[in-house]
């Protein structure tokens, strides 16, 4: 491996020295993996970028080489990689979601359909890095992530492009469990090692038990649990020998489909409910308190105290509007009292939820906003635009009811 | 920094010197990073000024390839070390510091100090009669990149 010129390692450098590091996700003796924004790219509208670095000796530099031209719907978007004397380094996009470890960690195992989408986007990932000669060597459930676009397989770090006639790989590396019995050294690796760990990633998914666990064999091979065409379908793609395996990732995608009819086409691009969270349209659910108050300790004091006057106002709103609504019951004794006292506080529930829940939750990013928190402000705003006219017809359908009430309720 | 050697002259337990001590054992390499990172010093800057070749520099940088006490020198004043850091440089670097009983170290110290180059350090050194850090410098050749023309 020829190592850059000076020149070229000065250029590195200045790219290098360019990002500045918000946080450090993993360090260890391959590597590491940080958080990393460009200055200046708040007003861009850049968001959060992941910078991977991996040692020259555990890297293939060829592959990231060609890595930059790699996209796909289901692979996150590459910014630059650059080479240094000791390391590779590649820089890509900030994907937003939970790992799908975290996922079944949490929920458990997941649906049929919603592990059927994974596998789908997952072998798409897949089959694009394939078609460019390389093998990504670590499919696994830490890297792939469930975002608002459908499942993101990430972390091309110990990717190797596949030779031709080469005996055996030169590192063995991969997630115990899901790593191909030939990145253990007694073949050299291609396509189908990765068709190996999508298998396992599918039979991890339904049973919510990792391959190297006790107990995933028998869950597998439960019908209560797994449904016996899904358990073939696992076991034909890890298989020890890999001519009986399925020969690409298309091949496999096609079976899962097959299997499971309802799950949508790859194209569609929708993620799994696993955790009941981001889909492509973000989910029209209001902000928990919990998210509200850990996104509030997040931002600048001014924006705190606008937040905390919003709130203020908005309980001030629902006193003025509840007490209105108690004295205009009174005045209106007599002339449907019970339907005017509740259109009042439908009002009054419409508007304190407006201030005190849905702007701050805007305005801070948080809950269904939290997608959005690097995006430009506009989708923001249209997000909220469309909370507010989703509450407004709820509140209109609710007050078309309570007339339909007086109009049906005989006499006055 | 001494309170571990009084400690230890004064016959403290063991124990309790290594639990007080304060502990720092970082080597060339990480040093090195904090310590441009406190300052604010990109490492190619570093390099640059260091007139070190390139490739060499990152990897003493990296923690890859040793560097004699000289090199270890020409990185300090690339990195714009004051007398201290640039004997800490050294140490963790495996040389050893700048010694004040040292004609050739005051002479570098004191350039050091002034914020100086690599190659007004050497004009210095040269004019009192000692040995340049950068090698291959002949009489007459010595003029400083950094001097005004």
């Amino acid at each position: 491996m020829d190592t850059p010129t000076d020149t070229q390692l000065m250029a590195a450098l200045e790219k290098d020295e360019a990002y500045r590091v918000e946080r450090v996700l993993a360090s260890g003796e391959a590597g590491s993996t940080e958080v990393v924004s460009r200055p200046g790219a708040e007003h861009l509208g850049e968001g959060p970028l992941v910078r991977k670095r991996i040692k020259r000796d555990v890297a293939n530099v060829e592959v990231f080489s060609r890595l930059s031209s790699v996209g796909g719907a289901h692979l996150p978007y590459v910014v630059e990689t650059y080479d240094l004397p000791d390391q590779v380094a590649i820089v890509r996009e900030y994907v937003y979601g939970a790992s799908l470890a975290a996922c079944v960690a949490e929920a458990g195992h997941m649906g049929e359909t919603a592990a059927a989408r994974v596998v789908a986007d997952v072998c798409d990932a897949v089959a694009t890095i394939h078609e460019q000669g390389i093998v990504h060597r670590d499919v696994s459930p830490k890297n792939v992530i469930l975002s608002p676009r459908g499942a993101i397989l990430i972390d091309l770090g110990i990717a190797r492009a596949y030779v031709e006639g080469a005996q055996r790989d030169t590192t063995r590396l991969g997630t115990w469990g899901f790593a191909s019995p030939e990145q253990y050294g007694f073949a050299q690796t291609d396509g189908r090692s990765d068709v190996y760990s999508v298998g396992c990633l599918l039979g991890y998914m339904l049973t919510g038990i990792t391959p190297d666990a006790e107990g995933y064999a028998a869950a597998l091979a439960d019908t209560a649990v797994v449904r016996p065409e899904l358990r073939r379908i696992v076991e034909k793609a890890c298989s020890f020998e890999p001519s009986e395996r399925y020969q690409s990732a298309g091949a496999l995608r096609d079976a899962v489909l097959q299997a499971v009819p309802d799950t949508a086409s790859a194209s569609d691009s929708k993620a799994p409910s696993a955790k009941a969270s981001t889909r492509e349209k973000i989910p029209r659910t209001l902000a928990r308190p919990g998210q509200l108050v850990a996104a509030f300790s997040e931002v600048k004091p001014w924006m705190q105290v606008l937040i905390v006057a919003l709130v203020v106002l908005g309980a001030f709103t629902g006193i003025l509007f509840g007490s209105a609504a108690v004295y205009a019951t009174n005045a209106m004794v007599g002339d449907h009292p019970v339907e005017s006292l509740l259109v009042l506080l439908g009002v009054t529930v419409y508007l304190v939820l407006l201030m005190v829940e849905e702007l701050p939750a805007a305005m801070l990013g948080a809950g269904p906003y939290a997608a959005m928190k690097y995006r430009r402000r506009s989708a923001r705003a249209s997000l909220l635009g469309k909370q507010l006219l989703l509450g407004l017809a709820a509140l209109a359908v609710f007050i078309a009811v309570l007339a339909m009430c007086v109009a049906l309720t005989p006499g006055g | 920094m001494e309170d571990s050697w009084y400690a230890i002259a004064r016959d403290a337990d063991l124990d309790e010197v290594l639990s007080r001590a304060a502990l720092d054992e970082r080597d060339l390499s990480a040093w090195a990073r904090d310590r441009m990172a406190t300052a604010g010093v990109p490492r190619n800057d570093a390099i640059h000024r260091s007139r070190l070749n390139q490739t060499f520099a990152y990897q003493i940088l990296a923690g890859t390839r040793h560097a004699s006490r000289d090199k270890l020198l020409q990185l300090a004043f690339g990195m714009q070390l004051g007398i201290r850091d640039a004997s800490e440089l050294l140490e963790r670097g495996g040389a050893c510091r700048l010694r004040p009983d040292c004609r050739r170290d005051l002479i570098v110290a004191y350039a050091l100090h002034h914020g100086m180059g690599v190659e007004q350090c050497d004009d210095l050194l040269w004019e009192h009669g000692e040995r340049t850090i950068m090698p291959g410098k002949s009489r007459g050749d010595n003029r400083s990149q950094d001097r005004p023309q």
